[in-house]
């Protein structure tokens, strides 16, 4: 059980996806404006990466690598993502058609988010186990919104400051960003 | 409604005959490749061995064994051990598959070559996933050179080489050296247990 | 722009220097900055994007009157994965060690943002040629930006450029090879862009 929380820990804030790996720095970029789209950001990659995790998994460990197919992982996960993402609009849709109007480009974006298919490839071709991988979504969706939040939050604060001309707009934020990983490095004493 | 539907279905089945296509044509050469570097791990851990055969032993004792070292399933599995043999088929040494995870995620899987009397020959590195960084040095002749044609009871990793057991790590892939070093030492103890429950058959 | 001064020239030349995807717009950040440990490195992946960018831009730019306009983004996955895929078995095939050295990213190339970005804004409204030298700019400057960034973080975290040795072992800075060296180098040459291209902001 330990392990599992050592893990946890581990995929959220050490190994975090995108200040260590850096497999969601456009998301960081452009979603990060106010507190409402890094929310927004964080919570869809959460339930698209769990729910795709799920799936993937064994498709991709009975099923792929039994036939030497792991070549065809890419397109099949990223089909599998974008079912998970059709059924989750037409869910949001009989919910209320307003809600559905706001959220359908946000979520029809999320299938290209290198994050979420990156976590799931990732599973599968380094061969964790179900339960392994499944918390390392988790908890790595997790890491990326809470990181997405605080960015949100710095960007306020700096949005008022006087930044070098040529550092305005992106490169000030990959500054922050560059900042915050060094930061998050200190996490590597918890384990 | 129909016609988006047929539109969105021809296209999936010419991307479907392309990838067909790919795969049936990189087929023979992907399995060459593979046979190559299994070949080659033989000429860089053990290239004086004449005969190789499969070692049988029981897994849940070995493992048993390093957990006795401190190094349980979640710091190394050792995959599989071949017997490397000379020309009279005696045992000269062993070839140690072993899967070593990485502290914070990722694994790097090693084949080690270590003789009979516990000196190491080489490693090779054959898979190093989520690899950050300067995690692909471990693979370097820099860092290798530190273990070739050592023998000690255990290596460990520390800030300058005061003895011949102690390793300097790769400069910002400290988590990567730790791995290859788990490794190592755990070849050197699946040696030990073969030595034991083999009773005696290595010198 | 007006489309009857829309040729291939304009197309490199905004590719490279005006629009670089990068530099300028910003896209796929996501591999540029986990790849580029080294030049070469940098070099490989630059040159794949560009292939597979070049091949989904011909395609769908083919395609562009059967691709639906609402279930587009489902077009783009197949047609992208699909030359992703092929690119990757061909590397898999005749380069397995570039295929090892660029690891996981090879396959998230199928969601770089370069590639989506140009499928969308481009290729599903211009001519085949358009496209194909849209790709070729675009690849080009990319291919340039990450060759020069891997080579700056080579040289700060390992001391040689392409194998070769600059700096003597022993003075390096290695949290240049780490994200937040990359990130801070990048943040650099985006600066150093905007100030040449005469304060253009995103």
């Amino acid at each position: 059980m330990t392990k599992l929380i050592y893990a946890a820990i581990i995929s959220a804030f050490i190994n975090n996806l995108v200040l260590t790996r850096t497999f969601g720095t456009n998301s960081l970029i452009r979603d990060s404006r106010d507190y409402g789209s890094a929310i927004r950001l964080g919570v869809s990659i959460l339930i698209i990466t769990s729910l795709s995790s799920v799936i993937t998994w064994p498709i991709g460990r009975y099923l792929l690598e039994k036939f030497n197919l792991s070549a065809l992982e890419t397109i099949v996960f990223l089909l599998i993502e974008a079912a998970v993402v059709w059924l989750l609009l037409a869910l949001v849709r009989k919910i209320s058609e307003k809600k559905y109007q706001q959220l359908s480009p946000l979520l029809t974006l999320t299938i290209a988010n290198s994050a979420v298919l990156g976590i799931i490839l990732n599973n599968v071709s380094v061969g964790y186990s179900f339960v392994r991988s499944t918390v390392f979504s988790i908890f790595g969706a997790i890491g990326f919104g809470i990181t997405l939040i605080l960015m949100a939050g710095i960007r306020e604060r700096i949005r008022y400051n006087d930044v070098p001309q040529p550092f305005e707009g992106v490169p000030i934020l990959l500054v922050t960003a560059a900042l915050m990983a060094i930061a998050f490095y200190g996490f590597t004493g918890l384990i | 409604m129909k016609k988006r539907s047929i539109f969105l279905l021809t296209i999936c089945i010419i991307c479907a005959i392309l990838i067909t296509a790919g795969v049936l044509a990189t087929r023979k050469k992907i399995i060459a490749n593979e046979k190559k570097i299994y070949d080659n791990v033989f000429a860089e851990t053990f290239p004086s061995a004449y005969r190789r055969s499969d070692a049988s032993y029981s897994k849940f004792y070995l493992a048993e064994y390093l957990e006795s070292y401190g190094l349980d399933t979640s710091d190394v599995i050792v995959d599989h051990v071949i017997y490397a043999r000379n020309e009279l088929s005696e045992v000269k040494g062993l070839i140690v598959y072993v899967k070593c995870y990485k502290k914070y995620g990722g694994i790097i899987y090693l084949a080690v070559g270590i003789q009979n009397n516990g000196t190491i020959n080489n490693y090779t590195v054959l898979d190093i996933s989520d690899a950050k960084g300067l995690d692909l040095l471990v693979k370097e002749d820099s860092f290798k050179d530190q273990f070739k044609e050592k023998s000690v009871p255990q290596f460990v990793l520390s800030a300058e080489p005061y003895s011949d057991a102690d390793i300097v790590a790769v400069g910002g892939a400290e988590d990567a050296s730790q791995a290859v070093v788990n490794g190592i030492n755990a070849s050197i103890y699946t040696l030990e247990f073969i030595d034991e429950s083999m009773g005696g058959l290595l010198e | 722009m007006s489309e009857k001064k829309d040729n291939i020239f304009r197309r490199l030349y905004y590719g490279v220097l005006k629009e670089n995807p990068t530099v300028v717009l910003c896209l796929g950040l996501c591999p540029t900055l986990a790849v580029t440990t080294s030049a070469k490195n940098g070099l490989a992946m630059g040159i794949f994007t560009s292939v597979v960018l070049i091949l989904s831009n011909l395609f769908i730019s083919l395609l562009r009157k059967l691709i639906p306009q609402t279930e587009r983004i489902l077009g783009f996955v197949v047609i992208i994965g699909t030359f992703t895929t092929l690119s990757q078995l061909f590397l898999q095939a005749y380069f397995p060690d570039i295929n090892e050295a660029l690891g996981i990213f090879i396959p998230l190339t199928a969601v770089n943002t370069v590639i989506y970005d140009r499928a969308e804004k481009y290729a599903v409204s211009h001519n085949a040629a358009l496209s194909i030298f849209d790709g070729i700019g675009m690849g080009i400057g990319y291919t340039l930006i990450i060759t020069i960034l891997g080579a700056i973080r080579e040289i700060l975290a390992m001391g040689t450029v392409f194998g070769y040795r600059l700096i003597p072992a022993g003075y390096s800075i290695s949290i240049a090879a780490l994200a937040p060296g990359g990130f801070i180098i990048l943040a650099c040459i985006i600066a150093i862009a905007n100030k040449i291209n005469g304060g253009r902001r995103l």
